[in-house]
């Protein structure tokens, strides 16, 4: 009996915010019909498509008990470094894979940082931000970067079908992270590790190791994100993905990801971005002040959590 | 006796300036139950979590059927087949059972996909040894806290180890689970494996441990069989002399009622792991030592806690001070009240420990050492030299940070915090736990002083000699009720024990 | 017995051997044409102001992450109440101390929004502060139309009170200001921290909530109070913040929080709680502010710089983490 019903309520927290979603949506479209045009749709999936990705990467780290600061210079750097890439080498896949790779030694080092030098992850990404924001800066010499390769551009703006590209790369990687945290060993570990670290070093899993990897992963998501950012906006801005962190970890925390670790859901966080996006799209459809889109974000996040703990409760 | 299945050669271990262990030697054999005996601070979990890899010695060997290994980290203990079961719960609370038990060796299909069912299926078998009646995908947070602690057994069954750790495992569970439990260490050990048992139940060791070794302050100081000693002989090697002079207790004069409690109630919010109380009512007079008796869990702590004003939103009752009422709705207000509760958490609920021992002496009199919120450092520095005098804390001074002290020393630093508050009732939970047993004496004289001086007290304690040494009355608590009253001269271990498990 | 002390005594003075050790290097390396353009009293004076802004929300974030929390909305504060203060001056025709005051009163709403949603709500401060960030700056970009509203001083329509203009000046032309209340802050809080049954309250709380709640200490209260004082504090950073530049924009701050924790990171605050003091924080702060100062001196990058400083928090933190053996 008793199992039955938390199971209900785990449930519970994601069918609410779907709803919330869902009256969201009735509330646009009868404010303004556009909201429900195919046209729109499309843009809202886009638009919601690299915050997801690199959220999916967030949520596992939170889930650990950590925090990635660095994400918006990473989005920035890594789209940079294809952009670069691909001006002088005009090859696609060594444009991508260059911009993973930076993905992969980034979140290896703050991994590193974080699980071998004991650093709060806080403050490691913290610094890293801060080096990796300076080096895009220095790398470009402050200037945009552009390139001429079409199939470079189309990452970000092509279709397949009627279906953008960016939403079809979110929902593999969306796959992949329900898949992995649900499913896999590795994906169980992280929540061990989260709940209760001291058990699971007992247990003989090995915590470092788990640790690194996740941020690995938090990084090469955040990269694919950053290849996204970059083609779609046409040009490699040093510039690009400030505070995109902090939309990362709200779409995460509206979603369920307890900050203290342990908990979480991958469907949560992605249910959160959606939630985040509508709004921000159907402010601006139905013509709000641009300001005050970035006060109800704000409130947003209070609610949510308070929904979280309310249900914690009883 | 069976081959020797285990040798700990010369061990020893040193923290900091501490010495924790010096030159230890035991051995386990197949087949076999050896009860690891000796009071809180003897050095029995410091040698097994050598054993398990936890921990590393600064000198000594460790030879499994005669060889010799190193064991590094718990991995490597497993691999020698070590296991261990641990004091203090180390469940991941928002993993479900199966997960608990096979945690870090997750059954996996082709892929390193987790095979969840085989492990449902494997869970529930040995679940069902356990006759545990919990389901394997059930949350370990949603369980009581002695079902967490079978699953703690679980998960060192499923380890299928040949030398089985057990420090304390039936601390926290019932006595008809604790039965199940020792029906099947007695299957273990027909099985060849060895097994070294933890514990301070007298009457488990005679009901299943084979030779005892007892430690005391780090040292090893013999070993016996089970069959040809005796409680007094073994408490007299644990304590190193003779139980009569253990506890000094001096007749007191017994004065007013300094604390009554009628009906006091407690029903904690869904989902906590605390007990609910129900209609506790009981009486203290000056001068009055009061035991409160009973297992892990009873809902003891959570007797104090009620009285100290923790969970006032979930209590009804009535509390007097001196036959007048009180309304206690936070800590401040028991102690103004003239209630002080010393924690059993030392270092969880205790004692600030990046702080100096002085700072947390006053922490609940800054406001009568302040002056318009400006501390009054010297008459504040006076009160703390007097505390540390009184109470003998061996430090280099007032000023040394509390995380420096050893358990004994802090101990009497809560206790000296506490005192400072001049309470009319003093409320101690387990004020001897994990201390050595110099330090312990210190504290029995302390309270038999303090009770002489006609202050109201009323002790928890799990060790039962020591509830009926130094108390004047016993109440027994079981499953959040009071189920027994006696008085010091009417109290066997053997009576408050069948009171405290109806 | 000797060496560990000296041991403990070189990590507890680590952050000012830093300090020492850049300003010496500084002295050495930045002599051009037979001047030391370092040592300059105006240009070590401009150290000092540069400093003051971030050493003034550091010592309100000090006393948040020794409780054990973190305030990520003090940069939001920033530009909100700059943008403020600005409004009601230019706008509005507020004179000086209204002005002051309302400016003051902003911050403490905010403090006081996020110190309810903690301690009432049991919500965790990440989460409260990312929230109140968000509707800090969103109110801020409104008020002004997220255009910025310059200070012209004078009296009359349109324009700041003059009073306000001091905020920047320099006293005998030296001496600024702002380093002065920043100074003098600094000292209350050292007092208040050292000497104060809140600092003391503030140390416990953050070391052992539990064991402080139960000695009768009022957790929530003193939680509330804090929220209060950093915001305020940051209220006050704002309001130098916009006479320096002579003007309010709701676009300023940001990225303000996390330089305050930088400067307490470096000055050996703990993110975990209950550890830190404000001569610390200011040492943390004048490392970052001579840092930029020595590097801007010998015309290295801005960019470079910012890498530099986050190899410097690394560094820092990772020297004054405690590791067992």
């Amino acid at each position: 009996m008793r199992e039955k019903k938390k199971m209900d309520l785990g449930s519970l927290r994601e069918l609410l915010l779907i709803g919330v979603v869902i009256i969201l949506c009735i509330i646009w479209t009868i404010m303004n019909p556009q909201f429900i045009s195919m046209n729109n749709v499309t843009n809202i999936l886009r638009q919601g498509s690299y915050t997801a990705i690199a959220a999916v990467g967030m949520t596992m780290v939170i889930i650990i008990g950590e925090i990635d600061l660095s994400a918006g210079s990473l989005i920035c750097a890594s789209g940079l470094v294809g952009a670069m890439v691909c001006k002088s080498t005009n090859n696609v896949v060594l444009a991508v894979s260059a911009a993973l790779l930076v993905g992969v030694v980034v979140g290896g080092s703050n991994g590193v940082l974080c699980a071998v030098g004991k650093l709060p992850g806080f403050i490691a990404t913290l610094a890293s931000m801060t080096v990796l924001r300076g080096l895009a800066y220095i790398i470009t010499g402050g200037n945009s970067v552009v390139w001429t390769n079409e199939a470079f551009t189309k990452i970000g703006t092509g279709y397949v079908g009627i279906v953008p590209i960016p939403v079809i790369i979110m929902l593999v990687v969306i796959i992949f992270g329900v898949f992995l945290t649900s499913k896999l060993r590795f994906g169980r570990y992280i929540y061990a590790v989260g709940g209760n670290m001291e058990a699971s070093r007992w247990s003989g899993i090995a915590v470092v190791k788990v640790k690194i990897i996740v941020y690995m992963i938090m990084g090469v998501l955040t990269s694919i994100a950053g290849l996204i950012v970059v083609t779609r906006l046409g040009s490699g801005q040093p510039s690009a993905g400030q505070n995109f962190e902090m939309d990362c970890i709200t779409a995460a925390v509206v979603g369920g990801t307890s900050m203290s670790g342990g908990r979480g859901k991958i469907i949560g966080t992605v249910v959160g971005v959606l939630l985040l996006t509508v709004l921000t799209n159907g402010m601006t459809l139905v013509g709000i002040n641009t300001y005050w889109q970035q006060v109800f974000k704000g409130i947003i996040i209070v609610v949510s959590v308070l929904a979280d703990t309310h249900t914690k409760k009883n | 006796m069976g081959k020797v299945l285990l040798e700990m050669k010369h061990i020893s271990k040193s923290f900091g300036a501490v010495r924790a262990l010096k030159d230890v030697s035991i051995d386990l054999h197949e087949g076999e139950v050896l009860a690891l005996m000796g009071e809180n601070g003897a050095g029995k979990s410091t040698l097994m979590n050598i054993l398990s890899g936890s921990l590393l010695p600064q000198e000594g060997e460790i030879y499994v059927e005669g060889q010799k290994v190193s064991v590094t980290d718990p991995v490597t203990a497993k691999k020698h087949g070590i296991a261990k079961i641990h004091q203090e719960l180390q469940v991941v609370p928002e993993l479900n059972v199966a997960e608990n038990i096979f945690l870090g060796r997750w059954f996996k299909k082709k892929l390193p996909v987790v095979d969840f069912e085989s492990m449902i299926t494997e869970t529930q078998k040995y679940l069902d040894m356990l006759e545990l009646d919990v389901k394997p995908t059930q949350k370990v947070k949603d369980l009581r806290i002695g079902e967490q602690q079978l699953v703690e057994i679980a998960k060192a069954l499923s380890l299928d180890a040949r030398i089985l750790v057990m420090d304390e495992p039936t601390s926290a569970i019932s006595e008809k689970e604790a039965e199940k439990l020792f029906t099947i260490i007695r299957r273990l050990r027909s099985e060849g494996r060895g097994i070294i048992y933890i514990t301070h139940r007298m009457e488990e060791i005679f009901k299943i441990a084979d030779r005892l070794t007892v430690m005391r302050d780090g040292a090893y100081i013999g070993t016996v069989n089970a069959s040809e000693t005796d409680t007094d002989e073994i408490i007299r090697m644990m304590v190193g002399r003779d139980v009569s002079e253990q506890y000094p207790k001096d007749p007191t004069e017994k004065g007013d009622v300094a604390f009554e409690v009628k009906d006091l109630t407690y029903t904690p919010a869904p989902g906590s792991f605390r007990r609910s109380l129900k209609n506790i009512s009981l009486k203290v007079h000056h001068g009055e030592v009061l035991g409160i008796a009973g297992l892990a869990g009873a809902g003891r702590t959570e007797f104090f806690e009620c009285v100290a004003g923790v969970h006032a939103r979930e209590v009804t009752g009535e509390i007097y001070i001196e036959g007048k009422p009180v309304s206690i709705r936070k800590p401040g207000d028991a102690i103004r009240a003239g209630i002080s509760f010393a924690t059993e958490d030392r270092k969880g609920s205790g004692l600030v420990l990046q702080r100096s021992i002085g700072e947390n002496i006053s922490l609940p009199l800054l406001r009568q050492f302040s002056k318009y919120f400006v501390m009054d450092l010297k008459n504040e520095g006076r009160a703390w030299e007097e505390q540390i005098e009184a109470l003998k804390v061996k430090a280099p001074g007032s000023r040394t940070l509390a995380s420096a002290l050893s358990g004994g020393n802090q101990q009497k630093v809560i206790l000296a915090r506490w005192l400072l508050t001049k309470p009319k009732l003093l409320l101690l939970d387990e004020p001897t736990r994990g201390i050595d047993v110099g330090a312990k004496a210190e504290i029995y004289q302390l309270i038999n002083n303090l009770a002489k001086a006609g202050m109201a007290i009323i002790v928890v304690s799990s060790e039962l000699p020591e509830v009926i040494g130094i108390s004047d009355r016993i109440v027994t608590f079981c499953e959040g009720e009071l189920t027994g009253e006696f008085l010091q001269a009417e109290a066997t271990q053997e009576k408050l024990l069948h009171s405290a498990t109806k | 017995m000797k060496t560990d002390q000296t041991k403990v005594l070189i990590k507890k003075m680590q952050s000012v051997i830093a300090l020492i050790l850049i300003f010496i290097v500084a002295s050495v390396i930045c002599v051009q044409d037979g001047k030391n353009v370092f040592l300059d009293a105006r240009n070590l004076m401009n150290v000092l102001r540069a400093v003051s802004e971030n050493g003034i929300i550091a010592i309100g974030m000090t006393m948040i992450l020794i409780l054990g929390d973190i305030d990520l909305s003090v940069g939001s504060v920033v530009g909100l109440v700059s943008t403020g203060c600005a409004a009601l001056m230019v706008w509005n025709g507020l004179g000086f101390i209204p002005a002051v005051l309302a400016s003051l009163l902003i911050g403490a709403a905010f403090g006081f929004f996020n110190g309810i949603c903690i301690t009432k709500l049991k919500l965790q401060a990440f989460i409260v502060t990312l929230a109140s960030m968000n509707i800090a700056r969103g109110l801020a970009r409104f008020w002004a139309n997220g255009v910025g509203i310059p200070l012209t001083y004078g009296k009359g329509e349109g324009l700041a009170p003059p009073q306000f203009e001091v905020l920047q000046m320099r006293i005998n032309g030296l001496i600024p200001v702002p380093a002065i209340i920043f100074l003098i802050l600094l000292l209350i809080f050292h007092f208040i921290m050292t000497r104060t049954r809140f600092g003391r309250q503030l140390y416990a709380i953050g070391g052992n909530r539990q064991a402080s709640y139960l000695a009768g200490i009022n957790v929530d209260r003193i939680k509330l109070f804090t929220f209060m004082l950093c915001s305020m504090l940051a209220s006050v950073a704002a309001m130098i913040h916009a006479a320096q530049i002579s003007q309010g924009g709701p676009n300023e701050g940001s990225g303000y929080e996390l330089n305050a924790v930088a400067a307490c990171a470096i000055g050996g605050t703990s993110l975990a709680g209950g550890k830190g003091t404000m001569l610390g924080t200011l040492i943390g702060a004048l490392i970052l502010g001579m840092l930029d100062n020595v590097l801007g001196l010998k015309g290295v990058n801005s960019n470079l710089q910012l890498m530099v400083k986050g190899f410097l928090i690394i560094i820092a933190v990772f020297m004054q983490a405690e590791r067992k053996e």
